[in-house]
Order: structure tokens, then sequence, then C-alpha cells
């Protein structure tokens, strides 16, 4: 059995929730499945040298029909993402990569495919079929990574809102239930390392194309099509006609056809809003009273 | 419109952007769209001992919705001019009704 010493406990996690309640009900935890364990190997032990066969079948059987829960204990963080059922996506399939390793943290889970389509994230692993899928909206920020001194290979890095997401995590279970209102954690780290690093910036600029085709759809900020009065006042955004069409950013090499004027794919209204705003500066102060 | 307007106009300074996870970020805003997603260069992570695996990213594209806070160079913004525009565009939108 492993001593206490080399009971892994994931790092990040444990860190971050220090100053939580949670920390002490975490470890008791720990601590009761591993004297549980304890008990049940000295038994197991004791009939095994008393050579009586039927009991140590009944163990071996327990141990079979338990799915070894002692893996889990000792190593709770090789698998942390569970890998579920997935099914293969067919529509909207904007980038598919075969040969891409997925990480969570620094933990392999293992090949395989990372389709990026017109409404999520999916990767499929080559080995069982399993996978994850996470929306655009529980994608909290993505990235490319080079620095190899921080992790071994190049690779597309995506931080994932958990409660959005829907993934769940092998370490919950170890937790009892009143973790569950906790606040946010800070996001699950998931890695896409490509065999090819080429299709890096393609992963990249793909999940980034899904991030503005997918905005907040609760949010009556960002509604495209409200009905309520949220439509007057961002109206003259209309995509279609005369507004900024979607996918449309403001760097600054064109931020100078925005501020200006003629170039300017707003009304008349939005104009003069901007230009009250940036443009005449000179004028701020009339306009104070 | 805003908000957009006047994100428009922070186009190449320097801001830290803090999200709904507690993470923050500094960096370069590189370009900002109408969601206010957001491009950032040159990214630090104010905390690097919680999110030590942030280190290694120096460019990233944010969500907008999960930003909680954009903290501004503070000389680059006319507070007056700022609170103006809010009171306009409430009476606007206040008049449209």
């Amino acid at each position: 059995m492993h001593s206490m010493s080399t009971l892994p406990l994931p790092k990040t996690l444990y860190s971050s929730v220090s100053h939580h309640r949670r920390t002490p009900s975490f470890l008791t935890v720990r601590w009761l499945q591993l004297i549980k364990l304890f008990g049940f190997f000295e038994d197991f032990v004791d009939c095994c040298n008393m050579q009586n066969v039927e009991t140590v079948k009944l163990y071996l059987y327990c141990l079979f029909m338990l799915n070894f829960p002692f893996l889990n204990c000792s190593f709770p963080e090789i698998k942390m993402v569970i890998l579920k059922e997935v099914s293969q996506p067919t529509e909207g399939i904007k980038l598919a990569a075969e040969n891409v390793q997925a990480f969570y943290k620094t933990d392999s889970l293992g090949n395989g495919t990372l389709y990026i389509t017109d409404s999520a994230v999916t990767w499929i692993s080559r080995a069982d079929s399993k996978g994850f899928s996470v929306a655009y909206p529980a994608i909290v920020l993505h990235a490319i990574s080079t620095d190899v001194t921080v992790f071994p290979s190049e690779h597309v890095f995506v931080m994932v809102d958990q409660r959005k997401s829907g993934l769940e995590l092998a370490a919950a279970e170890l937790e009892d239930e009143e973790s569950d209102d906790d606040e946010e954690g800070p996001g699950l780290e998931i890695r896409f390392v490509p065999d090819n690093k080429d299709c890096l910036p393609d992963i990249y600029h793909q999940i980034l194309k899904g991030q503005e085709e997918n905005p907040e759809e609760d949010d009556p900020m960002y509604d495209d099509d409200g009905e309520d009065e949220e439509e007057e006042e961002y109206g003259e955004m209309d995509q279609s006609e005369d507004g900024m069409p979607p996918g449309q950013w403001i760097t600054a090499d064109n931020i100078d056809q925005f501020q200006g004027g003629d170039g300017m794919q707003m009304t008349e209204e939005g104009l003069a809003t901007m230009k009250r705003i940036f443009g005449n500066r000179e004028h701020h102060d009339d306009s104070m009273e | 419109m805003l908000f957009f307007s006047f994100f428009k106009s922070l186009v190449g300074k320097d801001v830290v952007i803090e999200l709904k996870n507690d993470l923050s970020i500094c960096g370069t805003l590189h370009s900002v769209d109408q969601y206010l997603n957001m491009k950032l260069t040159d990214i630090t992570v104010s905390d690097p001992e919680r999110f030590p695996h942030m280190v290694s990213v120096k460019n990233c594209f944010i969500r907008g919705s999960v930003v909680r806070y954009v903290q501004l160079p503070s000389d680059q913004v006319d507070t007056q001019l700022l609170a103006d525009s809010c009171r306009k565009e409430l009476a606007d939108s206040k008049a449209k009704q």
C-alpha cells in the first residue's frame, strides 16, 4: 500500500481551496477511505493465511464489484475529467484534427480526435471512443502556449468554467456535498497537444470563430433579437444591415476608420454618439453643466 | 454601445482584466469586438501561484461574458466625459420609451 507521503493531493486544487472550510472534510474523506481500505486488506490477508479459499474468492469478488476503489483513492488525479460516451459530431464541423492529445492540467487523457464545431469543442479518445464536449459559453479563455519550459510541448490552452461545462471531475466524488455550493474555482485547464504543431494556429482561430458566433444567450446585453426595449437601444447594431458584422474586431490597425467617420458602418445616430464621446473633445466642456 | 465605444478607445493600452473565476490577467488590449470579447497580448498573471498554467501563455482570447472587471489605465480615462456620456445615453433611452 502507499504510504501517506505518497498520497497525491492535487496541488492546485489543494492550494486554491486551502482557505475554505472544505479542506478538512476533503482530507477526512480520504483518510476514512484509506482506513477502511487497510481494514479490508487486513481481513483479506488473514483469510489468505488461513487458506480459506471460499472467503478469498469472496473478497476478490468484492474488490472486483467495487471497481477497485483503492485505485480511485490512490490516484484520483490521473483521470480527473471523467470521460463519457460522446457521439462524433457530424454537423457544422469547422475543424477535425486527428492525433491530438488532451491533457487535464498535466495528466494525459490519451490520444484522440479534436472536433471544433459550430456549437462546441469536442475531443474523443481514439482508444475507447469516450471523450468530452465543451460548449463555447463555458470556455473562459483560450490561447496558444509556446513556452516549453512550463509544459513540454506547444499546445492550445483552454480554460473551462466547470459549472457551465457539465464536465465531471473524479475528485468531486471524494468531497462532501456541501462543497457544491462553493464559489467558482479557478476553472478547469485543458490542453490540446496536436502531433503536428502546425495546426496550433488553426485550432486557436477556429475556437475563436466559434466564440464569436456563440454569444451569451440569456444576457439581454448580447441579445440580438430580443423583442423588448433592448432591441431599440441596440437596434443600431443590426448586423445584417448597417451595424458591425460579427467577427469584426477593432484593433490598433483599423481603429482610425472606426473613430474617424466615413468608413464607419454605423447609423447617423451612432456616429453622432461616437463623435460626441470621442471625436470632439473640445466641445466636451460645453456639454457639461 | 457606450461600453463598446469606450473600450475601442483603449485598444493598444495596458489593462488588467479580472475574470469571474478570480483570475486577473494583465496585458495589452489588442482588440475588442461587439460582445466585448477581448484579445490580449503580452499577458502576465497577477497571481501566478494560483494559476501556474497561465505563466506560459503570452496572448489569449477572453470571452466577453466571463469578464468581471476591467481595470483601466487612469490617465486614459476621462471620467467626466464618461459620466456625461452615460447620463446622455440613459436620457436618450428613456426618451425613446
